[in-house]
């Protein structure tokens, strides 16, 4: 219930600020628009090519949005007096972490009604469904990615530091441009990106392949590490807090 | 009976790099105190609040509210923290504050009505907090600290921000509802009149140390000056005074012995008049205190 009323606070606040929803949808939908949809030439082009774009504008938010909107929250004194109510930090991660997901659903929504509109992507209803999950199931890495960038820089570097990784990671991952065109250094490091494992395992089901288990592990390894830099990252600033 | 003890600090050290904010304090607020906390821009009022409010840790000594660690979480629903500075999520309104807010505790809607109402913050429920002035935003902190009907409240500078009007009203309130709660209350401020009104006990912080506690009546008592003020065109000069100021030939001297005083100046300079004794306003002592101690 706490967690809840939390969340939803967090999401009227910014659904309430037509800035930051144009730009969580426009964003990567103008990337899909300039870089997806004149390369969508069949059904298995653009089938991929939605999963793609829909990992980048999921990948934007959970990381990018959800880690700035909590590194600029530790700056404000909003954050100071939730500390003192009856509620844990944990909770209130979690509320945090549901209002991130509603608008990286909102971004992929975006992404979708594109590629049903302008491109030739088919998915059965259930298909449709199951894709939406796996999207953010995958994608929890990145949250927790996102979490570490929130608690380890400040309301003034989030911003800079967050486009450093989340750009590079998108193009050599692949969620730009097929990994097999990327200059051939580039297509060597991506093997070892989430990003690209992000790719692969989105990529795998619109193309009604199985998905592969070394994807999944990768990913899982992934959103432990940043899980546990996360965690680091948090008790770093509790005791920066309370020193 | 002894009053149970509410909020306890023993030998309270709080140290920023080489900057010491609180030094070895010790301090106990016994349930039903109103203490106001009292000193100069940098004394260690803020840095205190917070240690009591679980924000910070202290360097080294121990606080413990309502018998526990002041990290309890189960101590959290009873005791309430307002901020200095609160500034609330800008999209939100005040209704979805109060909501949010109130969702912690077991809040009372009857009184949390009457809070709004007191507080003329009921027209403004549906305005976003980004709306709202500077004395608005410190009323609904205010809200938001009593609405669960806290055991003990800290409340850093309450009235900041709020015009005249505002404060002798939220005065009003927090008195009614400490006095007939027999709740605990420990509050800074620079607003002597308000301490003078709400507090029952003053503690007063020079560089993190405390440098006198009590009730006022006694600190007054304690600090043993008077204050004689009188009118003269002449060039009053008297070693009878501890300090003195001239504001357009109105003097006001403060004096160990006022009677001894008043002769020194009638006896030197024949023009005096519209002469008058008084007690020493707080901020009087206060200034003085800082200055001497």
């Amino acid at each position: 219930m706490l967690i809840l009323k939390h969340a939803k606070w967090m999401i009227l606040e910014l659904l309430r600020a037509p800035a930051y929803v144009v730009s969580t949808i426009a964003f990567p939908a103008l990337f899909y628009v300039i870089f997806a949809i004149p390369e969508s030439k069949d059904m298995a082009s653009s089938n991929l090519l939605l999963a793609s774009f829909s990992c980048f504008s999921v990948f934007g938010v959970i990381f990018l949005q959800f880690g700035v909107g909590i590194a600029q929250e530790r700056s404000k004194s909003w954050y100071t007096y939730l500390r003192t109510l009856p509620i844990s930090p944990f909770k209130l991660t979690i509320a945090r972490f549901i209002s991130a997901m509603f608008f990286s659903l909102l971004a992929a929504m975006g992404i979708i009604i594109l590629a049903l509109c302008f491109t030739h992507a088919q998915l059965s209803f259930s298909e449709w469904i199951i894709f939406i999950l796996l999207l953010h199931i995958a994608g929890l890495a990145f949250c927790f990615m996102g979490l570490a960038l929130g608690y380890w820089t400040s309301e003034k570097t989030s911003l800079p530091i967050g486009n450093l990784i989340y750009l590079p990671l998108s193009f050599a991952g692949g969620l730009w441009k097929p990994p097999s065109i990327l200059p051939e250094m580039l297509q060597e490091i991506s093997k070892y990106l989430p990003t690209r494992y992000y790719g692969e395992v989105l990529w795998a089901f619109v193309a009604k392949q199985n998905i592969a288990q070394k994807d999944v592990m990768a990913l899982t390894i992934y959103a432990i590490i940043f899980a546990l830099i996360a965690y680091w990252g948090f008790k770093r600033d509790q005791s920066f807090r309370l020193s | 009976m002894n009053a149970a003890t509410i909020l306890k600090f023993t030998d309270v050290t709080k140290r920023y790099s080489k900057t010491v904010a609180v030094n070895n304090l010790s301090l106990e607020i016994k349930q039903g105190e109103k203490v106001a906390l009292l000193g100069s821009n940098g004394a260690g009022k803020t840095s205190f609040l917070s240690m009591a409010a679980g924000l910070r840790k202290p360097s080294s000594g121990s606080i413990q509210i309502l018998g526990s660690s002041v990290y309890n979480p189960q101590t959290k629903p009873l005791v309430t923290y307002l901020p200095q500075v609160l500034d609330f999520p800008s999209n939100i309104t005040v209704n979805e504050i109060i909501d949010l807010v109130s969702t912690h505790y077991q809040t009372d809607y009857n009184f949390l009505n009457d809070l709004l109402e007191q507080l003329e913050l009921k027209k403004l429920l549906k305005r976003k907090t980004s709306a709202l002035s500077g004395g608005e935003k410190r009323k609904l902190g205010l809200v938001c600290t009593l609405l669960g009907r806290p055991q003990f409240a800290m409340l850093d500078e309450p009235t900041a921000n709020i015009d005249v009007e505002g404060c002798v009203k939220i005065e009003e309130i927090l008195k009614n509802y400490f006095n007939q709660n027999k709740t605990s209350l420990l509050f800074s401020s620079h607003q002597m009149q308000e301490v003078e009104n709400l507090a029952d006990k003053i503690v007063i912080l020079k560089a993190g140390e405390i440098i006198t506690q009590g009730p006022t009546s006694q600190i007054k008592k304690e600090f043993g000056l008077k204050k004689v003020s009188c009118y003269s065109t002449q060039n009053i000069k008297t070693t009878f005074a501890v300090s003195q100021t001239n504001n357009d030939n109105q003097y006001e001297f403060l004096c160990h012995n006022s009677d001894s005083l008043l002769k020194d100046i009638i006896n030197k300079y024949d023009d005096v008049s519209d002469i008058d004794i008084k007690e020493p306003s707080l901020d009087e002592i206060l200034i003085k205190l800082w200055s001497d101690k």
